[in-house]
């Protein structure tokens, strides 16, 4: 005898009756669709031969329902993939983004120093450029090539201090 | 499975040894394979005039270096680099060959060659950046403004080595890892570099090398052996021009084709008996004294004797017997009459103004190798000696000295501490005579160039007021040569109200040797191109 059958046999004696060989088969064959309906993850429903006072009082009991599996959390994994994912970033990603952006910025920097010192090295160069273009040596040179000659006599203009130049006083010629 | 627990063991143990026991040998040779320290340049300071005009600056060139074991093929490299360096080929070929690891081609030269041999691309040649110290204006007070030296670029002359404290820097060092292409991927350390301070001179380059220029032709004219002069703001004490001939490239210190005494700068540092020149103090110290009075009229004969020593005036066709003003005296350089004078003033007094002058002790110019005078210590002056210091014998100065000291007379008695440096200085300034004496001394001095020795020393549309002076040189055994001498003329305009003190002095001058007509001229020609640089009008306005 099955567990089933058993059980089925066992309930029947304790509610004083007893099955009879073809209720016990019926019992044997649900079960064993049952088996077959959690098998194949089917929703099943077992007719059990039920005694006369049962099938009286069926009407009261609530109808079962077997449920051989739950519907997935397609939501929930996609959470769980989300905050692993990001926990990875945070751990392993952001790190080396970090670290790139730095070497990035690091070289840049290193770049601008060297720019820095370039353009350093050309302004003392043209600073000395400038001074020996303007020194008085190569400028009375120059004067001379073009046929300057100092002033003989040099005038200097008296400006009266009782009356200083106003702003508006100065006639422009044109206006 | 014995195996494996053999493997992990194994594995665990080297693990061991390379984690914990061999860690810091390795970290460092890691370290030494990713850091790099980088020299950070600490540039010297730039040294300007008055003017803002750069007078010395530090430039970055290119030194072309070789590793010869590295050089597959030296004749052609020689070959290469000969025209870019401009050197021959036989003697770059000595330097690539051998078997040393590091050798110049070539030091600081421009960056254009150095980027030239870089593309040549030769193994074993490289190129790597040094400072060097660059004069723009070429040979502009080469003696003035020293040179630097060594590795460092030191200062080892000159301004450079006074204010080598303050134009150099101290360099500093960036420690940085990179990749193996060398490509900086972060910074270790940085300890930054401190860049020199620069300087402004009270020098005006403008007229620095007007007075270069007028001692080069007044050298060349006289045929001298080399001459000096000092131009001096008395009221402030600013030197504006300190010229010494002969002028040589600044650049080329270390090379010119010059002897070793030319690149003093002799204003400061050498010292000579001025001569004629003194006889201002002596005057000075009786008018202080109240002694005389510019007008006090003096007999004097053609000669004065002191024990065994005759003095002579210096000029032919002097009568026996004249009256001489004390004006007079100093307007025609009498030396009888400074010796009158001398005795007047007495040793003890003469000596209290000389050292009043300053010129028994260094004047603290910002400029090394200062002297001090020369003066026999007083318990040592012969009965002699009364009759040579008047005269500007017996007494060494420095040419500095004495315009300081001419300085005091331009400048109401007030004499003020010569400098060089702009802001860096704090000058001193210390009464030396009373106004009113400095106001006498400059009146009795433009006589001197208005109607005395120092007629050639006027400057058109201004009064000048100035002493002339013609000192035989000392010998070196002791005595004096008959035919050599330093003549000078010390003077200053404008004469009313003193801008300009200008000093010079011309060493042994063969064709000529009167200060009055060698040194007399020269000063004009400096101060009437100060005068007009620094626009001073003369009081007429014309």
């Amino acid at each position: 005898m099955s567990a089933d059958s058993r059980a089925t046999w066992i309930d029947a004696w304790e509610r004083g009756t007893v099955p009879s060989e073809a209720e016990l088969r019926s019992a044997a064959r649900v079960a064993a669709r049952m088996r077959s309906a959690r098998y194949y993850g089917r929703e099943a429903t077992a007719r059990l031969p039920q005694p006369e006072h049962d099938r009286q009082r069926s009407e009261a009991l609530p109808d079962l329902k077997v449920i051989t599996r739950r519907r997935p959390r397609w939501g929930l994994a996609l959470l769980a993939m989300v905050f692993v994912g990001v926990l990875l970033g945070a751990l392993i990603v952001a790190p080396v983004l970090v670290s790139s952006a730095a070497t990035g910025l690091e070289a840049e920097v290193g770049q601008m120093e060297a720019e820095e010192r370039s353009l350093a090295t050309a302004t003392s160069a043209l600073a000395a450029q400038i001074s020996a273009l303007s020194s008085s040596e190569r400028v009375a040179e120059q004067a001379e090539q073009l046929g300057l000659r100092p002033a003989e006599s040099v005038s200097y203009m008296q400006i009266g201090s009782d009356s200083p130049a106003m702003e508006g006083d100065t006639t422009v010629a044109g206006r | 499975m014995g195996f494996a627990v053999v493997f992990l063991v194994a594995l665990f143990a080297r693990t061991f040894y390379v984690q914990v026991v061999a860690a810091p040998t390795l970290e460092k040779k890691g370290d030494g394979q990713s850091i790099s320290i980088i020299e950070l340049e600490a540039p010297r300071g730039v040294i300007y005039d008055r003017t803002g005009e750069v007078l010395a600056v530090s430039r970055t060139l290119a030194s072309v270096c070789v590793d010869p074991s590295q050089v597959e093929d030296p004749v052609a490299a020689a070959e290469q680099l000969a025209p870019v360096l401009d050197l021959p080929q036989a003697e770059l070929l000595e330097r690539l060959a051998g078997d040393a690891q590091f050798r110049y081609l070539a030091r600081k030269v421009e960056q254009a060659v150095g980027e030239s041999v870089e593309e040549l691309a030769i193994t074993g040649v490289s190129v790597r950046p040094e400072v060097k110290r660059v004069y723009p204006k070429g040979a502009l007070g080469p003696q003035l403004l020293g040179l630097v030296g060594g590795d460092e670029d030191k200062g080892l002359a000159g301004l450079e080595l006074q204010y080598e404290d303050v134009l150099a820097g101290r360099p500093g060092e960036l420690q940085i890892v990179t990749d193996l292409e060398g490509n900086r991927l972060s910074t270790v350390s940085v300890d930054e570099a401190e860049p020199g301070t620069s300087i402004t001179l009270t020098i005006d380059a403008d007229i620095q090398y007007k007075t270069e220029s007028v001692l080069t032709e007044t050298v060349e004219e006289f045929q001298a052996a080399k001459a000096c002069a000092v131009v001096l703001d008395p009221v402030n004490g600013a030197i504006l021009a300190m010229a010494n001939t002969p002028v040589f490239d600044a650049n080329d210190y270390a090379c010119s084709d010059i002897d070793e005494c030319d690149r003093r700068n002799m204003a400061v540092t050498d010292q000579y008996e001025p001569g004629s020149t003194f006889k201002m103090v002596v005057t000075a110290a009786a008018l202080e004294a109240g002694l005389v009075r510019p007008g006090t009229v003096f007999e004097l004969g053609r000669d004065v004797t002191i024990y065994d020593v005759t003095i002579h005036e210096a000029h032919e066709n002097v009568p026996e017997t004249r009256r001489l003003t004390v004006t007079e005296i100093l307007s025609q350089s009498s030396n009888v009459g400074a010796v009158k004078l001398g005795q007047e003033v007495g040793k003890t007094r003469l000596i209290e103004m000389i050292k009043k002058f300053g010129f028994t002790e260094k004047l603290g110019i910002d400029f090394p190798g200062e002297v001090d005078g020369q003066m026999r210590p007083p318990e040592e002056w012969y009965g002699t000696t009364i009759a040579n210091v008047p005269l500007g014998q017996g007494i060494a100065v420095s040419p500095l000295q004495l315009a300081t000291a001419y300085g005091a007379i331009a400048n109401d008695g007030l004499m003020v501490q010569p400098h060089l440096v702009d802001g860096l200085v704090e000058p001193w300034s210390r009464r030396v005579v009373s106004a009113e004496v400095a106001a006498q001394l400059r009146e009795m001095l433009t006589v001197t160039v208005e109607d005395g020795t120092g007629r050639l020393a006027q400057v058109d549309g201004y009064l000048v007021a100035g002493k002339t002076g013609t000192a035989q040189k000392v010998k070196d055994g002791g005595g004096y040569y008959d035919d050599r001498h330093i003549a000078s003329f010390v003077g200053m305009v404008p004469a009313d109200d003193p801008k300009l003190v200008i000093l010079v002095t011309v060493d042994d001058p063969a064709t000529q040797h009167l200060g009055a007509y060698v040194a007399a001229p020269a000063f004009a020609e400096i101060a009437d191109f100060a005068l007009k640089r620094l626009g001073i009008a003369p009081p007429s306005g014309e």
